[in-house]
């Protein structure tokens, strides 16, 4: 009896804690449909690693395996990249390079966070790997977080993909405060031009070069992306592609959600820090919507042809959610207005732009002698 | 260099610039290929 009920004598607070987080992440993921692919195999995660004594985490335990496999060497984030690069279609960004631009705007709450989390008493390491919940993209809050800061990679995970979820309940309040009525109802032109396949099949492997010699620490970032996007373009691999965009982010997903669970631990969790870190994550997803707009509305200053200030808003990675988003509000205003394809072009370029500053930072954080 | 906001600032100034300049290099190389590039032949 005594050892039928061993594992119950070792429960703690902080792990019955770390059950409820773990039912609340699933209970998220099936009822309210928020990122269900990760949030249901991290909730799973953050209970397999509470239970005492539990087999999946230790020296032999296949969740610690799989950490030191795929997180430690950051193989998993890659190969996500590889299945997110082999889904989008850069098409409406080749069509209005322009929004470029919002894609580098939006990533204004990297910034504003990184800062705050500095002022809060946090490393620079520590502050930049909380910051990069702002680049609005798991794998590479994952990728920044790991290489920076291994022991914040659970709360900065679990912050990173719960707000992207929760981006039509972020971004329109902040969008709403920053712009006029008239602004939001207003009409942009759509010029659309075919892109030829040479651009579509250059384009990736062109920014990978210019971001490598850029950022070379980013080339592991881009050039997945980038080689997921050759896969899908090339017209000659389609076999592969579709297996990115099914088998191999599925996979990888399932992996990855699972593993970052298993670093739940209670007494590693439940912590002041954590707290501080999902504070400072829904801190940067308003800058980065606030950057987004406000940059665009600094760009009407100039431009003869005004853009929606919503657009820039569309700047942060959340595909396609944010765009759907500026869309629906646009219609809101104005029932006759379409701008989900420039939202979809700058949402795009967030793509481009959050593994860009992500590759940067990783680069720039790397040369100091801390 | 000292781990201090100053150096924060400064690493995050950097990285913005760069970003900004690394969008606006995408953008010319864009450009150049949607120019030269127009119709699949």
């Amino acid at each position: 009896m005594e050892v039928l009920l061993g594992s119950f004598k070792d429960l703690s607070l902080g792990n019955i804690i770390m059950f409820l987080i773990g039912g609340l992440l699933i209970y998220l993921a099936i009822k309210k449909d928020y990122e269900p692919m990760l949030l249901l195999p991290i909730g799973f995660g953050a209970i397999l690693a509470n239970i005492p004594a539990s087999s999946a985490i230790g020296e032999h335990g296949f969740l610690t395996i799989l950490y030191n496999a795929g997180i430690a060497t950051e193989l998993f984030p890659v190969l996500i990249f590889i299945a997110v690069g082999a889904m989008i279609d850069f098409g409406p960004l080749l069509q209005q390079p322009f929004m470029l631009f919002f894609g580098a705007a939006a990533q204004f709450g990297i910034f504003m966070t990184t800062i705050f989390a500095k002022l809060l008493g946090f490393s620079l390491k520590e502050a930049v790997s909380i910051g990069i919940i702002g680049a609005a993209d798991g794998p590479t809050s994952i990728y920044v977080a790991n290489l920076f800061a291994g022991e914040l990679l659970g709360p900065i995970s679990v912050a990173a993909y719960s707000y992207m979820s929760l981006v039509p309940l972020i971004q329109p309040p902040v969008i709403k405060a920053l712009t006029t009525r008239e602004e939001r109802s207003m009409a942009m032109d759509l010029n659309l031009h075919k892109v030829s396949k040479t651009t579509r099949i250059l384009f990736p492997i062109l920014v990978t070069a210019v971001a490598g010699l850029i950022a070379p620490l980013s080339v592991s970032l881009v050039g997945s992306l980038m080689f997921g996007n050759l896969i899908r373009e090339c017209g000659v691999l389609e076999k592969l592609s579709k297996s990115a965009q099914n088998e191999l982010s599925s996979l990888v997903t399932l992996l990855l959600g699972i593993t970052i669970g298993s670093t739940m631990v209670a007494e590693n969790f439940l912590t002041i820090k954590t707290i501080m870190i999902l504070g400072m994550g829904l801190f940067a997803f308003i800058f980065d919507t606030a950057g987004g707009v406000l940059f665009a509305k600094f760009l009407n200053l100039f431009l003869k042809r005004k853009v929606n200030p919503m657009v820039g808003a569309a700047g942060i990675s959340a595909f396609p959610m944010s765009a759907r988003v500026i869309q629906r509000l646009a219609q809101q205003e104005n029932p006759g207005n379409f701008v989900l394809m420039q939202a979809v072009g700058a949402n795009v370029a967030g793509q481009v732009g959050s593994i860009l500053a992500g590759g940067v930072l990783i680069y720039l954080v790397s040369s100091l002698a801390l | 260099m000292q781990d201090n906001i100053a150096t924060t600032l400064w690493i995050m100034l950097q990285s913005l610039g760069v970003t900004f300049i690394g969008m606006m290099i995408i953008y010319a190389l864009v450009k150049i290929l949607v120019r030269y590039f127009p119709e699949d032949q």
